[in-house]
């Protein structure tokens, strides 16, 4: 079946490995071969890359930039990298006609590379007049190119334009404030237009990336979704342990998964609490809260820390479990399970509540075109998740289903959560009652000096995919042979997911505004990064 | 039940009676905060966790469950979360039109110190910025270094 796909294009076509692909096009017939593509069955954009060529000594191509199209078929789970070569000052065509989510990457592209596109005045995405250069091109010097006082008075006159004609639309919660800027306009209770302003937690993860080496990192990418940042750390893991080809040991495998499925189940439940919060539903918001912190109670009896573990490293797992956690964890799950259970019942009957929730409706051709993963996917009735269609681990041992949502409103998106929770809970009892034995890590990187042991020598560009709560969080690393990263790309769930609400949400109704935001779970430390 | 809950109720009585004294000072010392909370990242994660199932409200009067109050009724703004260029002006403005005296928290890492994230643009000294009462370090906080910090904010003279 992959075989008769990439059959046509015969040898132009590369593999790297059995789901991914690559294939390198050219200027002149670029629109063409991209199209070809979407029609043979690459109809996800996942994700535009970069890379500058300025320090690196052994180049393929003598051109600046290299950028680099990541197309996936859903069917088959298959990868297509296709790569294009361009000079500095060079302009390329748009794609958004192929793929409508490639706008807010051509974006970020212009907004930390500088790559400008035909046809298209784009706004940056992040830094629009907070910069002057492009971050992320390697001869960004940081001191010259905008500084900290300028900027500060230059925001404080924009402020207070067009006051009376937008209305700011921001979740009270906490957590909440200060992440974006959301303005709408409405007539008639109905919204007309959307205006988003994003890069208010932009830090540079991407930039700092090259700085650190990479198990330094864990902690930067742990706070990117720090609702479940476990399932990050394993994320990033995973993706180093396949370039370095490290057999990770069976208990280290299961553990990462034990505390990856309760970080999905905690990021769910607060995802839950927010949404009643929003309803206002507080004293029930409480009730979850406290459920919720039963899974941070074992959290930090594991290992000492409630929120960021940092209980991974390359090549294994910090530490293991006694028979004292286990027990606890099976009195806590239980508990857990049965107020989930009565959670959903009394959800269920409130039909104030389910008023409120049955906007925000995403079908299932718009959730594909825009490039939606996770929960929003599957509520909107497309059955595609990594933990089955390329299992990692044990997930393809283990005994769990995949819950899919009729209609794809708020509603679906809340029930599906709700059983994805029990499926996670399912997951975990299945793992500690058949726990693997032996070692939790990998001889060879268990050691003090841990961080100059990992160095990549494999110069082929890998992209890496896990599951997380949101959705499909990839990572992109090159190495240069170094201990350091030349550069990382970080393809995170939110991204996309903001980018279906900032389109979907124009003709919702003013009420549905907010239950429609909350129920996508957007973390905007994972959309700017 | 009904009979742990006459005790107590005798217990307070007496406890009212020699203790009244005592417990108008005690009461007199907790001044009530209204909290506005702003935070961008995931020091918000452990502030929900104090505030919401109720721990604080039984020891400090403060809620955050049941009421958020606007920039003009409150007088504690606890800041955490990424300092970056773009979200200053924006704390700025919330403490310009907060009740005075404001006291002011910074919780976590990237509040007190910038955090993890050197050589950005984050910003590292808040305090010579806004006059901050209290720094909560850790990252994040755990919980009961926020109930320890509040109980200093309303002790303190």
């Amino acid at each position: 079946m992959t075989q008769n796909i990439l059959f046509k294009f015969g040898k132009r076509i590369k593999k790297i490995n059995d789901q991914n692909y690559k294939v390198e096009i050219s200027q002149n017939n670029f629109l063409k071969d991209l199209n070809t593509f979407k029609e043979k069955g690459f109809i996800s954009l996942t994700d535009i890359n970069c890379l500058d060529q300025l320090n690196l000594s052994k180049i393929e191509n003598q051109s600046r930039f290299k950028l680099s199209y990541l197309l996936t078929n859903l069917d088959l789970t298959i990868r297509l990298r296709a790569d294009i070569y361009i000079e500095k000052d060079e302009e390329i065509p748009t794609v958004d006609s192929l793929w409508e989510n490639a706008k807010w990457f051509e974006r970020e592209l212009l907004d930390l590379f500088g790559i400008r596109f035909s046809d298209r005045k784009y706004k940056r995405l992040f830094n629009e007049g907070f910069l002057k250069g492009h971050p992320l091109r390697k001869d960004f010097d940081q001191s010259k190119e905008g500084s900290f006082s300028e900027k500060l008075e230059r925001n404080d006159k924009d402020s207070g334009e067009n006051v009376d004609l937008w209305e700011k639309v921001s979740s009270n919660y906490p957590g909440q404030k200060g992440t974006f800027n959301l303005l709408a306009k409405f007539s008639n209770d109905m919204t007309t237009s959307i205006e988003l302003d994003l890069g208010y937690t932009h830090r540079g993860v991407e930039k700092l990336c090259e700085k650190n080496n990479y198990n330094q990192i864990i902690h930067l990418v742990e706070r990117l979704n720090f609702n479940s940042s476990a399932l990050n750390s394993i994320g990033w893991c995973k993706a180093i342990e396949e370039m370095l080809e490290v057999n990770l040991p069976d208990k280290a495998k299961a553990l990462r998964m034990i505390i990856g499925e309760l970080a999905r189940v905690f990021d769910h439940l607060n995802n839950i609490a927010q949404m009643l919060f929003e309803m206002n539903l507080n004293d029930y918001h409480c009730l979850i809260i406290s459920s919720r912190e039963l899974i941070s109670y074992l959290f930090e009896k594991y290992i000492g820390k409630r929120i960021h573990l940092s209980f991974v490293f390359i090549g294994g797992v910090r530490q293991d479990v006694d028979d004292q956690w286990i027990t606890d964890c099976f009195n806590i799950l239980s508990t857990l399970m049965d107020r989930v259970n009565s959670l959903s019942k009394g959800l269920c009957r409130n039909s104030v509540f389910r008023g409120k929730m049955k906007g925000g409706k995403i079908s299932k051709k718009d959730a594909l075109a825009w490039g939606g993963t996770g929960p929003s996917l599957r509520a909107s009735g497309v059955n595609y998740d990594l933990r089955k269609n390329d299992p990692y681990y044990f997930y393809q041992d283990v005994n769990f289903e995949i819950p899919l949502g009729p209609e794809g409103t708020a509603f679906d998106r809340l029930l599906v959560r709700i059983e994805e929770i029990r499926q996670s809970m399912k997951i975990v009892m299945q793992l500690l009652e058949n726990l693997p034995g032996g070692k939790i890590a990998d001889d060879l990187y268990n050691s003090v000096d841990m961080a100059q042991r990992v160095i990549l020598k494999n110069k082929e560009e890998h992209y890496s995919a896990s599951e997380v709560a949101n959705g499909e969080l990839g990572f992109s690393v090159y190495s240069d042979g170094k201990n350091i990263p030349y550069r990382v790309k970080i393809k995170s769930p939110s991204f996309c997911n903001m980018q279906i609400f900032s389109e979907l949400a124009i003709n919702e109704k003013k009420d549905f505004l907010l239950p429609f935001l909350t129920s996508l779970n957007i973390v905007a430390s994972e959309i700017d990064r | 039940m009904k009979k742990k809950n006459k005790l107590n109720q005798k217990i307070f009585h007496l406890y009212n009676f020699f203790k009244l004294t005592t417990l108008i000072e005690k009461m007199g010392v907790h001044q009530v905060l209204k909290v506005l909370p702003f935070g961008n990242a995931c020091c918000s994660l452990d502030l929900i966790a104090t505030f919401g199932p109720k721990k604080c409200n039984d020891i400090f009067n403060i809620s955050l469950a049941n009421d958020i109050y606007s920039e003009n009724e409150s007088d504690l703004l606890i800041i955490s979360g990424f300092l970056t260029p773009k979200v200053l002006p924006e704390i700025f403005n919330i403490y310009k039109k907060m009740i005075r005296p404001t006291k002011v928290m910074a919780l976590g890492a990237c509040a007190s110190s910038g955090g993890l994230y050197e050589n950005t643009d984050m910003l590292k000294e808040l305090f010579k910025n806004i006059p901050v009462d209290v720094f909560v370090p850790g990252c994040p906080p755990h919980p009961s270094a926020i109930i320890q910090a509040l109980d200093y904010l309303q002790n303190k003279s």
